[in-house]
């Protein structure tokens, strides 16, 4: 395994991330994950200890930060106040950006800055409210979002 | 009108509105008959969702976020919200971004500024003898730095909620666990899930109560894949809060479009 102890310098500050160098790996945050329990490959004291020794595989293709249910159940148990689930997040950011982010949530992401919306509106969906006497004040045309990120 | 502190905006997000409306329905209806006026806000986008979108892209998600409650600031309101995910988003952007009005779950302002004697008030018809398991939902309450909701392990309020509607909130093993939807990996999504309809039905509970349409898809939808994967027979209904609460106030079962539900509700009010 390869290491760069600057790896975590990085991660975006935004989450926190900068904490994860306070973890003296006690798996607290193990004990509690509801992933973990399911998943032996989730575990959240061994993500951190990756990203405080720098362990880039945790960004690449396959990695397990995207198995997390992001339940913030290891920020609340932590004694150090380090919080797993932002480190993680940040790690998912950078992920992205090195293009080895699963396809479904690069799909799912972009699709919301399409349409403004998780679910694209439709006709169908206008007709399901009209049944319930609904009015239409949700409709989504799209384009908001992305005139806000691109600062117009 | 009842004086409330704030004006509050209706922030439905994007699944109540789209694929549950009658979540939204009995909300609207629960609402009224508590007096309290819920504007809307032209132009509302997607919170954006704290999961895929939030993992992806970080400044983005702030940006969103960020013009969704100014557009609530500029008139003066307050962000009510309907759904777990929004509400975790709007507050953890607030907190970073700083500002005095802090977005809240509709829940949230039934509990702290209705209280409870007034949601009593409005009840004509008490859901006596019914058995609900409360699940939470992580993000009403974690990180609790941030939301400030109740304890984040051993909350009251939703159970404070529910039973006053005459309805009991019965303890069952992993009370606090997670849905399970936001993971990626199928063997935690359905394994949370199953193992907390399977936790539900020991305690021989009637029904389960979330407050989050993310949860409600993860165990409505969610024990029919269950069924299918495993070959097995559940069918314990799942209902958001609302959807309680404008029982209780006596609006009918039938007029509430729980025809939508996977799971048949019909036996809880029987």
């Amino acid at each position: 395994m390869e290491l760069d102890l600057k790896f975590r310098n990085e991660l975006p500050e935004l989450e926190e991330a900068g904490k994860t160098v306070l973890c003296f790996q006690c798996g607290s945050c193990v004990a509690d994950c509801p992933a973990s329990s399911f998943s032996a490959g989730f575990n959240p004291r061994k993500i951190v200890l990756g990203i405080i020794l720098g362990d880039r595989e945790l960004v690449g293709a396959g990695s397990p930060i995207w198995e997390c249910t992001t339940c913030y159940t290891c920020a609340e148990v932590c004694p150090q106040e380090v919080s797993p689930t932002e480190a993680i997040t940040a790690l998912k950011n950078v992920s992205t950006e090195k293009g080895t982010a699963p396809e479904n949530v690069r799909d799912i992401a972009e699709a919301i800055k399409s349409t403004d919306s998780v679910i694209a509106h439709n006709k169908k969906i206008e007709s399901m409210r009209a049944e319930l006497g609904l009015d239409s004040a949700i409709s989504r045309e799209g384009g908001v979002i992305r005139s806000i990120l691109s600062g117009e | 009108m009842i004086s409330l502190p704030e004006k509050h905006a209706l922030f439905l997000g994007c699944l109540i509105p789209m694929m549950f409306p009658q979540i939204e329905l009995s909300a609207r209806k629960a609402l009224a008959e508590l007096e309290v006026e819920c504007e809307e806000i032209e132009g509302f986008t997607c919170c954006p969702e704290p999961w895929n979108f939030k993992g992806t892209d970080l400044q983005g998600w702030l940006k969103v976020a960020s013009a969704n409650l100014k557009k609530a600031d500029d008139k003066d309101m307050t962000i009510t919200t309907l759904c777990n995910g929004c509400s975790a988003t709007l507050k953890e952007a607030r907190k970073i971004e700083g500002g005095d009005r802090m977005p809240l779950h509709a829940v949230e302002l039934l509990y702290r500024d209705l209280g409870i004697e007034k949601i009593k008030a409005t009840v004509k018809k008490p859901l006596e003898g019914i058995r609900v398991a409360v699940h939470y939902g992580c993000h009403l309450l974690r990180p609790s730095k941030v939301f400030k909701t109740d304890n984040p392990f051993t909350p009251l309020f939703l159970d404070e909620l529910v039973e006053a509607l005459g309805a009991v909130s019965v303890d069952y093993q992993d009370k606090m666990q997670c849905c399970g939807r936001a993971s990626s990996a199928d063997e935690i999504k359905t394994g949370l899930a199953k193992r907390k309809i399977e936790n539900v039905e020991e305690a021989d509970a009637d029904c389960i109560v979330v407050t989050c349409p993310a949860c409600f898809e993860q165990f409505d939808l969610g024990q029919l894949l269950i069924n299918r994967k495993f070959s097995e027979n559940h069918g314990i209904p799942v209902f958001h809060y609302f959807q309680l609460l404008a029982v209780a106030q006596g609006f009918k079962p039938e007029d509430l479009g729980f025809g939508r539900h996977r799971m048949d509700v019909e036996k809880v009010f029987a």
